[in-house]
């Protein structure tokens, strides 16, 4: 038995010393909480151009990706753009609890931002890249609707997007077969999308002065909902590290009925578009060398009954600013968030076998307390 | 205060013995801190996980190598005994000499207690090997 083992393991069920807090309740963090509180950090992380795109990191591509994001040419109507349902003066999102193209979808706008953090892509993870995950609702009937012959003849007959493409790709879009050129689209909007990052939150200035000793006069409310985040609430254990997600799939007992009896099949599905997609990273769309595509995490993911209703965790980075909440957006607030965990039902979670959550059974104090932190994220 | 991420080790089948020395890994002078000495009865297996820091959230690799005897490695798990699940990853086991085996796809998507299972097979005889990882936040 190696000696270090046992040191960790005693520090973790041994207390912690007593955090000097600054207003009227005092709060005071375990050895284990402080580990989870540092590993909420540091802020931002490195983040790598993704090596399935070449054009990741391009400055000219990502401006040019930029633009195409708010054009609406990318729909079959040539009235939605990206930035429809991703509205940069919303966060990324929407604002509606469904969003609405064509006609309404089945999920909630996912706040864009950090996206190179990103394993999976989407609710249900049915994308293993950026690129692939941004050719969906281009052709979604019930998002932008459009097909990939309209993309082909806009790019080649539109005098602007036939020059742009020609300068960036490096090729004219009349030489190029079509699923590329749509491939191609596809990693430059991409390559902007990743530039859209999170700032420094207060947390990560609070964090940062906890593990240096260095409290000034900290919020006691938001200190408390710290507390129980990395605590008895175990959010942590799902809302993993610096972006707040493990990034993986959890059944959290939201209905997963969507409506006339159709249900939404959460990762189950997803795992099963993912493998069938010819965008996938094993594909032969990719930029990345055969050795560097073999590790990629569709090469090994596993389909499991479990994985019916179960649905990515989310970052909780700018969390605050991107209500409705959940997948199908039927939670309007944070505090209605709050109070789904702490009278959850365990009888209504769909995959068996986890044991994670349980009500918390929070008093009106700690709801607040809670809310409060999650407002600093 | 530091917190040093590591794979700590909590299972006290894994003391060292003096005997049986067949290769580097299973050297007990040169086997390296981040390796992990599995036993089972008169067997003997040592792991090493790759890359050996901050393993929440992100694929890695085992090597294992096999210590006494002629065995093959049959199938490699894990799951969170307190929580009642596994992983979300399938790994995939590759011979890489006689001996030596690769296993890529592991993912802890969690801190907390993992049961590593390990199983071998020689010459008809199976053999189980376990231990409890404690994966740090
Ligand atoms: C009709 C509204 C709508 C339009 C238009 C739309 N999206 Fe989305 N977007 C969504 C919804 C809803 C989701 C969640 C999808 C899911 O989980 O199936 C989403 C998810 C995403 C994600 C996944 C983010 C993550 O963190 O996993 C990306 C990336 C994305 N959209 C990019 C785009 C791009 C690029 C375009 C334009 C080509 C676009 N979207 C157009 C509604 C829209
Ligand atoms: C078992 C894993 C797990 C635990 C534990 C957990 N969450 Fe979640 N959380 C999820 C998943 C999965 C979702 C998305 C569920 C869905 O849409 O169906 C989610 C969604 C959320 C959202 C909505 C974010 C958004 O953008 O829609 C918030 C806020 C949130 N959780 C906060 C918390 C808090 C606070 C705790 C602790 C009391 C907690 N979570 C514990 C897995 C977990």
């Amino acid at each position: 038995m190696k000696p270090f083992a046992l040191v960790l393991f005693s520090l973790l069920v041994c207390f912690g010393f007593a955090q000097p807090v600054v207003g009227q309740e005092k709060v005071e963090f375990t050895v284990s909480e402080l580990a989870f509180i540092q590993s909420h950090g540091p802020w931002p992380p490195k983040m790598e151009p993704d090596p399935s795109n070449r054009f990741s990191g391009e400055p000219s591509a990502s401006a040019w990706g930029q633009q195409l994001f708010q054009d609406v040419r990318l729909s079959q109507a040539q009235t939605l753009s990206c930035a429809s349902c991703h509205d940069p003066d919303r966060y990324f999102a929407d604002g509606k609890a469904r969003s609405t193209g064509t006609s309404t979808v089945d999920r909630n706008a996912i706040a864009l931002a950090d996206l190179r953090l990103n394993r999976w892509f989407g609710w249900a993870g049915q994308s293993d890249n950026l690129w692939a995950q941004s050719i969906h609702p281009i052709l979604d009937r019930r998002e932008m609707n459009a097909t990939v012959e309209t993309i082909v003849q806009r790019v080649r007959q539109e005098s602007d997007l036939a020059a742009n493409y020609t300068a960036i790709i490096g090729k004219g879009p009349k030489e190029e077969e079509p699923l590329r050129l749509l491939v191609n689209i596809a990693k430059i909007l991409a390559a902007y999308q990743e530039t859209i990052r999170t700032p420094t939150s207060a947390f990560d200035l609070m964090r940062t002065r906890l593990l240096e000793d260095e409290m000034i006069s900290e919020d006691a409310a938001v200190l408390a909902g710290l507390k129980l985040f990395v605590g008895k609430g175990k959010c942590s254990l799902c809302h993993f590290g610096p972006n707040f997600t493990n990034g993986e799939f959890h059944d959290i007992g939201l209905p997963y009925f969507i409506e006339s009896g159709q249900v939404d099949q959460g990762r189950y599905g997803g795992i099963r578009d993912l493998k069938a997609s010819a965008f996938n990273r094993l594909g032969e769309y990719g930029d990345e060398p055969a050795e560097s595509a073999a590790q990629a995490p569709t090469a090994f993911v596993s389909l499991q009954h479990r994985n019916w209703g179960e649905f990515r965790v989310p970052s909780l980075r700018n969390v605050s600013k991107t209500a409705p909440y959940m997948h199908n957006g039927t939670l309007a607030s944070l505090e209605d968030v709050v109070r789904h965990y702490s009278t959850i039902d365990i009888e209504r979670l769909h995959a068996d076998g986890e044991t994670i959550l349980k009500s918390l059974d929070l008093t009106k104090q700690e709801i607040a307390n809670l809310v409060a932190f999650l407002k600093t994220l | 205060m530091k917190y040093k991420v590591a794979l700590a080790i909590l299972s006290l089948s894994c003391s060292v013995s003096s005997n049986a020395e067949t290769s580097h890994a299973c050297n007990n002078e040169t086997i390296s801190s981040s390796a992990l000495e599995l036993k089972q009865q008169d067997r003997r297996l040592v792991i090493t996980p790759k890359p050996q820091d901050e393993p929440v959230g992100k694929l890695f690799s085992l090597e294992i190598q096999i210590c006494d005897d002629d065995s093959v490695v049959t199938k490699v798990k894990a799951v969170m005994p307190a929580h009642g699940h596994g992983m979300n990853y399938r790994p995939k086991v590759n011979q890489l000499a006689e001996k030596s085996y690769q296993v890529e796809g592991l993912l802890f998507h969690m801190p907390g207690v993992w049961l590593l299972t390990i199983e071998t097979k020689s010459q008809g005889t199976r053999t189980k090997f376990q231990s409890e990882l404690l994966i740090k936040p």
